[in-house]
This record gives C-alpha cells, sequence and structure tokens, in this order.
C-alpha cells in the first residue's frame, strides 16, 4: 500500500492517508478483505503520531471503507458496486468543486 | 482511558525557581513531549515524579498509585534516562549491569544484550571512557531491559548528532509498538517530536502553558504572516507573540485570523514555544 | 529493599580488587614498621579499613547513582550503606581475631577486639552520617580527619599495658557502638538526606 506523506500540503496528515487509502481501494489496487496494517505499525512506519494514524482509521470506517474487527484489527471493507459508484460519483464531484474553486 | 501518569496542582519552591500549580497527564499507550525552554522546570518536574525531591504541594500518581507511598512497585515499571547519568564510573557496563540487574524482578537479559548489541556497547569498556552518546545509549539499554511500562526521559537527545536522534526515535516507536506502554519525552530540541509524539505539554518559567494532542494543536495554532503595513493594532491583539522586522512580521495566533494580504501557515512546535516565550507579547 | 543494597555495595567492594587490596592486606604490610606491630594492631586493623572505606567512595555522590540507577527509595539506600559499613567492620573484627589466633593471642591487649569492634560501628555511624549530609569533599576530608585521629590514639595505646582501653568495659563499648550506630541510622531515616 502506497501512502506518501507532504508537509506542505493544505491537507492534514490524517486526511492525507484516508485519501491516498481510499484511492487504492477504489482503483482496485486494496480487495475487500485486504488487512490493513495496525495503527501503531501505521504510525511507526510512516513516523507520525498514532492519534493520526487511528484519526485516519475512524475517518474510513465512518465511511464504509474500512472495517475494523475486535482482536484483528483493520480490513477492507466489502464494496457493492452500487455503493462503490455512488462514492466514485462523490469523489469526482467533489474533486470538480475543487477545482472550479468552490 | 487509564493514565498512566497524572500531575495535579503540583508546587516547587526552591532558591528563586517556583514550579507553580503543573497538572497534566498522559494516558497510557501514547508518546508525550515534554518541552520548554532551558531552565523552565522540566527536570524539576521530573525529579518531583521519581520522588528526587519533595514537592511542596500537589499529588503525582504512576500506574494510578501515589508516587511516594507505592515509589518501590513503580520504579520496578519505569525505565528512567536521566540528563546525565551517573555511575559507577570505574566499573565496566558488565559489571555495573551485574549490580542493577538483581533489584529488577522483570530484568531480561537476552534483551539487555541484543540492545547492547544494537547499540554497539562493548560490555567490557569502562564506564568513565563512554562518549555522551554511548552513555546514553547505556541508560536506554538498561531502562528497556526491566519490562517498564513507562520510559521517562529527560532530555535524552541533547548533546547527539542528528543520525542518533533519529535511531532512537525509531527505537522509541518500535517500544510504542505494545499498548501497554507509555513515553513522557522532555527535551527543548521539539524536532524530534513534531512528527511523532501524541500529546505536547509545555511548560514555561515553572508553568503549564498547554497540554493537549498534537494534532489538535497544530489544528488551533497558526503562524501569520505579513507586510509591515498588516500589522494593525487590531492583529496585534490577537497575537500571543510577534517578531518584526524591516520587511514584515511573523506572529502566532491560536485562533485562524482573517486578514487582507496576510499568510497563514502551520507552525512547527518551535514556533508554537517560541512565541509564547519571546516574541513580544501582543507585539507590545 | 535495602538488604539487597547492601549486598550491592558489598558486591562492589569485593569486585574493586585493588582497593580491597589496599584497605585489607595493607595494614598487616605496615606491621613492619615501628608502632604498627605493637599490641593494638587489631584495633589498628579496624580503624584502617574504615579509613579505607570511607576515602573510596564519597557518600553524597553515591547517594545519586544510588538512588538514580536502582529502583529503591532514599531511605532503602541509607539503611543499606549504614548495613553495609557495620558488615563491613564486623568482618576486618572476624578477620582480626582469626589473625591473632594465628599469631598467638597473648600478644595483643586484652579485650582489644571487641572494644574495638563497639568503637569502629560508633565510628562507621558517624561518618556515615557525614557523608550522606556533608557535601562530598568535606566529608571526605572530614572523615579522613576523624580516622587519623582515632588512628593516632590507637597506636598510641600499643604497649600501654595489658588491657586495651581498661576505662571502658566490653559490655559497654559494644552497647554504646551500636546504640550510637542506631542512633545515627535513626537520624537518617527521619531526615533523608536531599538529592
Amino acid at each position: 500500500m502506497r501512502i506518501v506523506l507532504s508537509n506542505d500540503s493544505r491537507l492534514a496528515i490524517w486526511e492525507q492517508i484516508v485519501e491516498q487509502i481510499k484511492d487504492a481501494i477504489m482503483k482496485g489496487e486494496l480487495s475487500p478483505g485486504d488487512p490493513l496494517p495496525s495503527i501503531r505499525a501505521l504510525a511507526r512506519d510512516l513516523r507520525i503520531s498514532v492519534i493520526t494514524t487511528k484519526r485516519a482509521y475512524d475517518e474510513l470506517e465512518a465511511e464504509r471503507f474500512v472495517e475494523s474487527i475486535q482482536g484483528k484489527g483493520s480490513f477492507v471493507a466489502a464494496q457493492d458496486s452500487a455503493m462503490m459508484r455512488e462514492k466514485r460519483l462523490h469523489t469526482i464531484e467533489a474533486k470538480l468543486s475543487e477545482a472550479a474553486g468552490i | 482511558m487509564e493514565n498512566i501518569l497524572d500531575i495535579k496542582n503540583l508546587r516547587k519552591e526552591f532558591g528563586g525557581f517556583t514550579l507553580d500549580n503543573v497538572s497534566f497527564a498522559l494516558p497510557r499507550g501514547y508518546i508525550m513531549g515534554f518541552i520548554g525552554p532551558n531552565g523552565s522546570g522540566k527536570t524539576t518536574t521530573l525529579k518531583l515524579i521519581m520522588n528526587l525531591m519533595r514537592a511542596d504541594a500537589g499529588t503525582i500518581e504512576v500506574f494510578g498509585q501515589d508516587h511516594i507511598r507505592f515509589e518501590r512497585e513503580i520504579k520496578q515499571r519505569i525505565g528512567f534516562v536521566y540528563d546525565e547519568p551517573v555511575y559507577y564510573e570505574n566499573l565496566s557496563i558488565r559489571r555495573m549491569t551485574g549490580l542493577i540487574s538483581p533489584f529488577y524482578a522483570k530484568w531480561d537479559q537476552s534483551l539487555y544484550e541484543d540492545y547492547l548489541r544494537r547499540f554497539e556497547l562493548n560490555a567490557d569498556q569502562k564506564i568513565k571512557t563512554l562518549s555522551k552518546g554511548m552513555r546514553t545509549k547505556y541508560a536506554l539499554a538498561l531502562a528497556l531491559s526491566h519490562g517498564a511500562e513507562l520510559l521517562i526521559m529527560d532530555e535524552p537527545t541533547a548533546g547527539l548528532d542528528p543520525v542518533f536522534r533519529r535511531e532512537l526515535l525509531d527505537i522509541l516507536l518500535d517500544v510504542m509498538q505494545r499498548e501497554e506502554n507509555s513515553i513522557l519525552f522532555s527535551t527543548h530540541i521539539t524536532s524530534d517530536l513534531d512528527r511523532v509524539a501524541d500529546y505536547i505539554t509545555f511548560i514555561d518559567r515553572g508553568k503549564i502553558v498547554l497540554s493537549q494532542d498534537k494534532d489538535s494543536l497544530y489544528e488551533q495554532y497558526v503562524l501569520v504572516k505579513g507586510g509591515p503595513e498588516d500589522l494593525t493594532d487590531a492583529l496585534r491583539r490577537e497575537l500571543i507573540g510577534v517578531t518584526v522586522s524591516a520587511h514584515g512580521f511573523e506572529g502566532l495566533a491560536s485562533h485562524p485570523v482573517q486578514g487582507e494580504g496576510l499568510l497563514l501557515d502551520k507552525p512547527s512546535l518551535e514556533d508554537i514555544m517560541f512565541f509564547h516565550t519571546r516574541g513580544d507579547r501582543h507585539g507590545a | 529493599m535495602a538488604l539487597k543494597v547492601m549486598v550491592k555495595e558489598l558486591r562492589t567492594l569485593l569486585g574493586d580488587a585493588r582497593s580491597m587490596l589496599v584497605t585489607f592486606a595493607a595494614p598487616f604490610l605496615f606491621r613492619l614498621l615501628p608502632g604498627f606491630n605493637g599490641s593494638a594492631f587489631p584495633a589498628i586493623l579496624i580503624a584502617y579499613v574504615i579509613l579505607g572505606l570511607f576515602s573510596t567512595r564519597a557518600d553524597n555522590a553515591s547517594i545519586r547513582t544510588g538512588v538514580t540507577q536502582f529502583p529503591v527509595t532514599v531511605r532503602d539506600h541509607v539503611v543499606g550503606m549504614f548495613l553495609y559499613q557495620a558488615v563491613a567492620v564486623l568482618a576486618t573484627a572476624l578477620l582480626a581475631i582469626a589473625f591473632m589466633q594465628i599469631a598467638g593471642p597473648d600478644k595483643f591487649m586484652t579485650d582489644i577486639v571487641p572494644k574495638a569492634l563497639g568503637i569502629g560501628l560508633l565510628l562507621t555511624g558517624l561518618l556515615t552520617a557525614m557523608g550522606l549530609w556533608l557535601r562530598p569533599e568535606v566529608a571526605r576530608v572530614m572523615s579522613m580527619l576523624v580516622i587519623i585521629l582515632v588512628l593516632n590514639f590507637v597506636i598510641f595505646q600499643s604497649d600501654k599495658g595489658p588491657v586495651f582501653l581498661p576505662w571502658l568495659s566490653v559490655p559497654a563499648a559494644l552497647l554504646g557502638g551500636l546504640g550510637g550506630w542506631l542512633g545515627f541510622l535513626a537520624l537518617g531515616l527521619l531526615n533523608p538526606p536531599r538529592l
């Protein structure tokens, strides 16, 4: 899984992580059921705070991209194609608005 | 969420310096950066936690226990790295460790030896011949080899080269893979903490300025920059501190500020510390 | 924990071969010198060992290490130090007895070991207390002064008569010594040194 963080981005670190993981899922680089690194392991690998990675994972869970199973960790959630399509549309909309400066 | 360290209303007065109403807590499983300029009271606070000094008022609880009544039990579970550790200087590392290890119920000799190897320390070397960096590494090896759940480090990276500083941070991140562990890391070199700390407690002149999680700290504080004419009196009042030059000004605000031609930027921990302590207060 | 401190200090002492030699073996060498081979030698031995114990390590400096590197309270350290000194003096007394038996007990003053032990115990109490409260340099100088005075006094006793310090009874010396030692220990516990 590719996560590359920028200190200069206008997005907070946790937002960058959320975006990049979402991208990976929607592009199919990550499949439903794939395990994600633990929040601590990710924090160590990216050399950031565990609170940040936890926040990113919480957000991903809230948006139903990721689910966590007590005692086992976090996994890519099963995506049904209707939901995927909806999410893709949502993302495209968001990016268009961004480009238009709204 | 349980607090591994809970300090309330700590007060200590001595030799012209006062630690005044210091309170903060470190939840279990996180790293807290304890930052402040030299002489701000960091070392005094740590000495009070380890009962090397008695407070005039206030309470300190470690692992939920009063730090004086349960001093021995608590010290078993704490790994402490002092700023300038004092050992029996004529002894070799091996002999010094041989005196220390019997005191710890959870001493792990093979883990300790792993650390020695990893830090490239020679067990037969006499302690008085160790460089500052090696002494810190030795202190760290000792601190990490008896199952400590709380690591307290007083300026561990002061006087060390940047390469080792990074290595040290990697080691600490490894330690934090266990959720039961916590680290209290006091330093005036904030770049170490900019990325890896979970919580930041900032002390200045014996008083706690702030104590909160690092992410919200960055979201809250903003570095405001502008040209000389942009620094209105109204703006000055909103800034915690400001520095002015012929070309413009730079200041810190604890909330987003509006203004024409102002550049807002993310402050570093160093900026936050600097403007609280040195930049002119309210630009005056 | 205090016992562990005592053991640790003993191990440190025993591990330092050069110090051990200088402290314990030197007096026997000194027997070649006039004054040292007299009938008061066992007391000289005890006094000399105490001198050695107190000049090798400034107790206030070792308190820093003792409490920062070891998971003990200051009180543990104080009690441990007192116990360690007492054990060292006791061991020296036993060494003196053994030596006397070998060399022939009639060569030495009567009652010398028990009385020297009692005084030695009192002395270690005093010196340990000084080491804990005075600055290291001051403590070291004071300790050496005290012991040199005592040493001279003891040497002076040599060959002065068959009984060592006839004005002092053995029970008085032992009880007084133990009492004094306990007194200094209590003082140390009630008023632990600050770091």
